[in-house]
């Protein structure tokens, strides 16, 4: 295991050059003069400029200029934003939990609901109770986001007024961000109102969770349910009907166990999915987090932000994808060798 | 059994339920928090944008002067319906014979804000008063420079050039004198740029080598008190416990910062706003019709014409001007284009104005007489441009769409006309120039003083400044304005500005089109809202009734 473990580990050099790489190139390939587009200087006086271009390094060769950027973000410098002033990596932080928050949500709320329906099909092969489940999978599936997420807020809260239409939380409550977490937030906060706020989160939460784990879940469900019906028919699970051993007990132990590991090995893949719903989910409510920060940053051609903004969500997918993997190899022994 | 690997068992079914059950029961819907809500204590404003500064000295937006007007208090205020003016801080006032003297006998026992930032350790008093006017005024004050040392309105009421010296005999009188009689003086005073903020605030500041705190952390005697703020996200203000007008109904007061207008009507509709700022005239004619919601609407302290530059044949002639004014269908105007927000108009003043002339003769709506006027000016064939301000307002949401009407009324009586726009900075400049034939623009005041309507707009010195869109310059009409300002009698300037108006319609340097209304939108359960013709929001007094019971229908 350790040694699957270095391995892995020793595979995510290679893929963060990719990521500094293409984002080097981003700088030098979108439109404008790379002066202006790093300093946000534009128009300057002609030994204004040439002091920038020297600052800034770009006067050297292009490998040169690489190695220095390379240089620049292992030392955890990703740039400052044009129009806030405020280092990347600082905003990024401030802004990650939000997501962070929803994303995980979702999550839970995908496996919560696309694991058991997913069962539930399997168990019921070819009877009603599966033919609806994979139907509505299906549909969830190649639901377009944007779309289904406008038709609830235009459902739930302009039309019966029961859900918030955008934001994290009431705008009557000031809660201190300690850990950026609203939920944690608000369940710690001493202020007077805290309890209310807490489920006040819980309500802004409960939309925008469940617009962003419609397609994951409806994901699993389907993965879930072929894994299952391949293990059901498996000899193994045979073998324990026949030792007397109760349905439950099968279902829970004998099979879930090994039904997991094809939804293990999607739920890693789903990384990079789940940041492009992220994406238009924070659109539609409005929600405070990296994905609308990045949106916002390339509507102001902030291109430092959204140079340094992407490094780090790709940073931070490729460190997901490789725990994942980790985490599909202790489930399955068999891709450890 | 291929399709039924497993005999069916309802643990199966509980398995499940046990984790949907609670998964669904996301509070998606039903959200009930024990105990009293904070709903009840709390209000929150959808408002337009972020404010530049929290001190209104050095701001001049309307967005800086709605927060000022939560914090701060002036000297005197206007009421409500923005008709007159009444004691804030200062509780009276006399002056002088020769009206050179204004003396304020300042309000006692009046606390100023405390915060985790400052804790007052005396009460309101006249050195307040004197640090508020003297930054503003004089150079080597050490806070003139400070947050840049530009005063937008102490400058442009020419404040500074009106005063001679503000003296305090005691810690309860301040004496303002000034350089020459200037009856509209009391109502500059209400102004939100004359707010008084602490002085014991800005040496404690100025002594931490922070001058710029004040603007930025607001100490005021107003009836909320700043608690945090986030650019283009919320400002928090709680209530003055010591308020001296008595403590608010509404102890949370949050103004949600939201731009689009889309979004804003959004969340009052969810009910995460109460109060929405700026309303397209779009969105009013459903809100009406919404039974959660209430729609206060007020005539505004503005004036939307069209105004003739008088310094381009035929336009110097009255009687082309008046057959010009004759052939346009304002009724059809305010319906198109103000969708009924707006009253017609006949004189440059408000019909709300103390000063308004009732007895005007109105412009009638008469394109057969318009085109014989024209021919008895010797007119025979008449092409003019239309320029159409290329913004919105609350005296014009869409001065294009006004052009349009306009150009098919003339079009009625034979005259061809050409509709010019520009972008806003070039379209001013290029007035000012006098470029343009006719014009649709229009005047918002900032006090409920006529001369702050007349004189910018129509007098001799805005023809040669070039803030007068049409060039105009009668003698009896300045002599009659120039007159009124330097009385302090009401009834005597009453006199004086009406003849002005009989003299302005006999003129028609420009049509009268209409006054825009002010409107406010606000759910049902907010009550003690009142929409003030100057515009802007005020929270002072706004409260949500706690039952539906206390909701007036």
């Amino acid at each position: 295991m350790s040694q699957y473990l270095l391995r892995k580990l020793l595979l995510m050099i290679p893929g963060f050059l990719g990521i500094s790489l293409l984002a080097f190139a981003f700088i030098h390939l979108v439109p404008g003069d790379p002066v202006s587009n790093m300093t946000g200087v534009y128009n300057a006086a002609p030994e204004e400029y040439s002091r920038l271009r020297q600052v800034l390094g770009l006067d050297k060769s292009l490998p040169e200029q690489y190695f220095r950027y390379l240089g620049q973000l292992l030392q955890g410098d990703f740039g400052t934003s044009l129009t806030t002033g405020q280092t990347v990596l600082a905003e990024f932080l401030v802004l990650l939990p939000a997501t962070l928050e929803l994303s995980l949500l979702a999550l839970f709320l995908a496996v919560a609901i696309g694991l058991p329906a997913g069962m539930l099909a399997a168990v019921k092969h070819r009877r009603p109770a599966d033919y609806a489940i994979t139907g509505l999978a299906l549909a969830g599936n190649s639901m377009p986001i944007f779309w289904w997420g406008l038709l609830l807020v235009g459902f739930f809260s302009l039309k019966l007024g029961i859900a918030p239409v955008a934001g994290r939380l009431s705008f009557l409550f000031d809660i201190e961000p300690r850990t950026g977490f609203m939920l944690i937030d608000t369940w710690i906060s001493t202020e007077p109102y805290a309890r209310e706020a807490f489920f006040d989160a819980l309500h802004h939460l409960a939309l925008p969770a469940l617009v962003l784990a419609t397609v994951p879940t409806a994901l699993f469900a389907l993965i879930t349910r072929s894994a299952m019906l391949e293990v059901l028919s498996a000899d193994y699970i045979r073998a324990a009907r026949s030792f007397g051993l109760g349905r439950l007990r099968i279902i829970a132990v004998n099979a879930l166990r090994n039904a997991l590991i094809p939804v293990v090995a999607v739920l890693g893949l789903q990384v990079s999915v789940f940041f492009t719903g992220a994406l238009l989910t924070e659109t539609i409510f409005s929600w405070p987090g990296i994905a609308k920060w990045l949106l916002e940053a390339v509507s102001r051609r902030d291109y430092m932000t959204v140079q340094g903004g992407l490094v780090l969500i790709a940073s931070l997918a490729l460190v997901l994808n490789t725990l994942f993997d980790l985490l599909f190899a202790w489930v399955n022994p068999r891709v450890r060798r | 059994m291929p399709n039924d690997p497993l005999p069916r068992q309802p643990l199966l079914r509980r398995l499940s339920a046990l984790v949907l059950g609670p998964t669904l029961g996301l509070c998606l819907v039903a959200c009930s928090p024990p105990g009293e809500s904070i709903k009840a204590k709390g209000l929150v404003y959808c408002s337009e944008g972020s404010p530049e500064a929290f001190n209104p000295q050095v701001a001049s937006s309307g967005t800086a002067f709605d927060t000022a007007r939560a914090l701060y208090n002036r000297l005197v205020e206007f009421t409500p319906d923005g008709k007159d003016l009444r004691p804030a801080l200062a509780e009276g006032w006399e002056v002088s014979e020769d009206g050179l003297a204004w003396t304020f006998h300042l309000r006692r026992g009046v606390k100023f804000h405390q915060t985790p930032y400052f804790t007052p350790s005396r009460e309101f008093s006249a050195e307040d008063v004197l640090f508020s006017f003297e930054r503003q005024r004089r150079y080597e004050h050490p806070y003139h420079f400070v947050s840049g040392g530009s005063y937008p309105y102490f400058e442009s009421t020419e404040l500074g050039k009106l005063l001679a010296g503000i003296e305090a005999p005691d810690a309860h009188t301040v004496v303002f004198r000034l350089n020459r009689p200037y009856a509209p003086f009391l109502s500059i005073l209400a102004m939100e740029f004359a707010s008084i903020l602490s002085a014991e605030y800005g040496q404690q500041r100025l002594a931490a080598g922070h001058p710029e705190a004040l603007d930025r952390q607001p100490i005021g005697t107003g009836p909320y008190r700043f608690k945090r703020y986030e650019k283009d996200a919320f400002i928090r203000f709680t209530a003055h416990p010591d308020y001296w007008a008595g403590r608010e109904r509404t102890e949370y007061l949050v103004f949600a910062i939201t731009t689009d207008p889309s979004l804003r009507y959004a969340r009052l509709n969810a009910g995460e706003c109460d109060v929405m700022a700026y309303p397209l005239p779009s969105q009013v004619a459903s809100m009406r019709q919404d039974p959660e919601l209430t729609v206060a609407s007020a005539p505004g302290l503005n004036i939307a014409f069209w105004g003739f530059n008088t310094r381009k044949k035929p336009f110097d002639n009255p009687k082309v001007r008046q057959a010009l004014g004759m052939a346009v269908n304002r009724e059809a105007i305010i319906e198109a284009v103000y969708r009924g927000a707006a009253v017609s108009a006949e004189s440059p003043l408000p019909p709300t104005l103390w000063a308004y002339e009732p007895q005007l003769a109105k412009t009638e709506f008469n394109p057969d007489k318009a085109r014989r006027m024209l021919k008895e000016a010797g007119i025979i064939e008449l092409n003019l441009d239309i320029w159409a301000m290329p913004v919105q307002r609350p005296y014009n949401p869409n001065a294009r769409k006004m052009a349009e009407l306009i150009q098919e009324d003339l079009r009625a009586i034979g005259v061809r006309s050409r509709i010019i726009s520009y972008e806003w900075g070039s379209f001013l400049q290029r007035l000012r120039r006098g470029e343009h034939d006719t014009v649709l623009l229009g005047w918002t005041a900032d006090t409920n003083d006529p001369d702050h309507f007349l004189t910018p707009t129509l007098s001799c010195a805005a023809a040669t400044s070039g803030s007068s869109r049409t060039f105009w310059c009668d003698p009896e009409f300045e002599r009659l304005i120039n007159m009124a300002r330097r009385l302090n009698n009401q009834d005597e300037r009453t006199v004086l500005y009406q003849r002005a108006q009989t003299v302005f319609k006999q003129q028609t340097p420009w049509l009268s089109i209409a006054h825009g209304a002010n409107v406010q939108v606000a759910r049902r359960d907010i009550q003690g809202l009142k929409q003030s013709p100057f515009g802007g929001v005020n929270f002072s007094g706004v409260w949500r009734a706690e039952s539906k019971s206390e909701v007036a229908p």
